[in-house]
């Protein structure tokens, strides 16, 4: 099978953009990463687009309105939403596209427009009581912090995670944050001001959790053949590999979360399943990354992918943080851009910005964030219903 | 004084009697696997699902695996209180073998919260809706004995 290689990549910087439209926002990182490509709209040959949940039709249609956008070319676009793993499942196609020999050349894009305050449901959602995982907001009174937060709760009852614990992640995220320019809070936050923020859900303080934002990614892939034409730095992907929750699945099942709430990593979790088929896809172990873009929406979903992603054994990502190393300079730096803590969270983009940031460092461009000699990066996310997707590069 | 008209947040998630209130799942009458809430058809992808999902009610008492104590105003729908109050989420798991999440109700000491502590089913006041009807729901307490 042929490789897939990424040549181009664009991201918007994450915030609070009122006065964009989500269409706009993709707009300008496609164009971008085309340009980054040295390629021109017209070698595309399929477009791959994540949908804005918030933004009604044309949301969801997203990807046809970019391609009337950048100009009618007529190429097939698919539009997706897997929640949190939305660009990853976008890569994937438009890698399954391009490996089999079908096409040459895509473009991968994912935008959103987010509300205000924590995710809650939808006008369609609210009463649909099949929609289990909408329920939890109504009963539980349950945004996804709460769930996090009885993860974590877990956790210090497990294995001794501390409210200090979440502030040194804190602390760590944001000294990469404020060295990134597309994150949304460069602020260098010590572990005093995590501590006396307000508490959200115990015991998770307000600066622990990552903020809805607005946002946008894309990047531009090509066979390694092509990618020769354009550039001579391509970044191949060595393994993708996207999953869902296996029966029986680990957690309240449907209801109130998807993940399960109680260490140690259960093989049936959507994540780990993610994770062991990029490595395995990709023919390497967690001993072989440089780095890792894990998926932060608080700091104590940060240090359960430790062990998840096998970087350290069960039990141990507490040692593993405060001993440094996962920062900056440490032997496996996590979420060298800031991670969601830095960037917040805007679902369709997500998983793109870490691919924009795994790139960026493979290509030596990282400036004072870089992880030195980076050779081998991975990025990984978990989102509503289980959606979940991985991937392993190589330079 | 006028009796308030209970109603339940959502039909046939619980039973409505006041006494030794359970929530209600499904138990796959083929492969025997639990599910809450009810769900369409069995989950388990190597069951061959000949016989139908029974309706069960789930035991009274469970263990409590993780809680949290919501500290700011959950976002629509729903119903916070102004002024807000923190209230308890827990998971519990239950002699069936699968965990269910659901409030604490007020007057529980939420400092009094412990993993493995065995948690009751109760049923609560979620909130008034704009009729004025108390709308409920099941909960989890600790048993005190």
């Amino acid at each position: 099978m042929r490789e897939l290689a990424i040549i181009g990549i664009g991201i918007h910087t994450w915030g609070k953009f009122p006065e964009k439209s989500v269409h706009e926002l993709n707009l300008e990182v496609a164009q971008m990463a085309l340009k980054d490509a040295n390629m021109d709209w017209t070698d595309i040959q399929a477009l791959f687009a994540g949908q804005d949940p918030w933004a009604g039709i044309q949301g969801m249609l997203s990807g046809n309105v970019l391609a009337q956008d950048l100009g009618m070319t007529g190429i097939p676009v698919t539009n997706n939403y897997n929640a949190c793993a939305t660009g990853g499942y976008a890569l994937r196609a438009a890698h399954l596209y391009i490996t089999s020999g079908l096409i040459d050349t895509a473009l991968v894009v994912g935008g959103s427009i987010s509300p205000k305050g924590a995710f809650g449901t939808t006008q369609y959602d609210e009463f649909d009581e099949t929609d289990l995982d909408s329920q939890r907001f109504r009963i539980l009174g349950s945004a996804n912090f709460t769930g996090f937060a009885m993860a974590a709760q877990r956790r210090m009852n497990q294995y001794g995670l501390t409210e200090e614990d979440l502030a040194l992640q804190k602390v760590k995220a944001s000294k990469f944050g404020s060295l990134n320019p597309n994150a949304r809070y460069r602020k260098v936050y010590t572990a005093e001001e995590v501590l006396n923020s307000p508490m959200v859900a115990y015991p998770i303080h307000l600066y622990s959790v990552c903020a809805t934002s607005d946002g946008a990614a894309a990047v531009v892939v090509c066979s390694t053949d092509v990618a020769k034409k354009y550039t001579t730095k391509p970044i191949i992907v060595a393994g993708i590999g996207a999953s869902n929750p296996q029966y029986p699945v680990p957690g309240m099942g449907g209801f109130g979360s998807d993940f399960s709430e109680v260490p140690p990593p259960n093989e049936n979790d959507a994540g780990i399943k993610s994770t062991r088929k990029a490595y395995e896809q990709a023919g390497i172990g967690p001993e072989d990354l440089d780095f890792a873009c894990v998926y932060d929406l608080t700091g104590a979903m940060e240090i359960q992918w430790y062990e998840d992603i096998g970087l350290c054994k069960e039990g141990e990502a507490e040692k593993l943080l405060r001993e440094g190393a996962t920062s900056l300079g440490g032997r496996i730096p996590v979420c060298p851009d800031g991670g969601c803590t830095s960037l917040g969270e805007c679902i369709p983009a997500q998983a793109l910005s870490q691919t924009y940031e795994v790139v960026t460092q493979l290509r030596g461009d990282a400036g004072a964030r870089q992880v030195e000699g980076a050779k081998v990066g991975f990025s990984v996310n978990s989102g509503k219903l289980g959606n979940s997707s991985a991937i392993v590069y190589k330079r | 004084m006028e009796t308030k008209k209970q109603i339940p947040c959502l039909e046939g998630w619980f039973t409505m009697p006041p006494q030794e209130p359970r929530v209600i799942g499904n138990r796959c009458g083929s492969c025997g696997h639990y599910f809450f809430p009810k769900v369409t058809n069995c989950r388990n992808p190597l069951c061959k699902k000949t016989k139908p999902l029974e309706k069960v009610l789930f035991s009274r008492k469970g263990k409590l695996v993780a809680y949290t104590v919501n500290h700011y105003p959950p976002p629509p729908p729903y119903h916070a209180p102004d002024p807000f109050v923190p209230f308890g989420v827990v998971s519990v798991e239950m002699p069936e073998g699968i965990r269910i999440g659901g409030q604490v109700p007020k007057g529980v000491d939420l400092n009094t919260l412990k993993v493995g502590m065995e948690m009751e089913t109760v049923r609560e006041i979620l909130y008034e809706d704009d009729q004025g009807n108390e709308v409920l729901s099941w909960m989890f307490r600790p048993v005190t004995s």
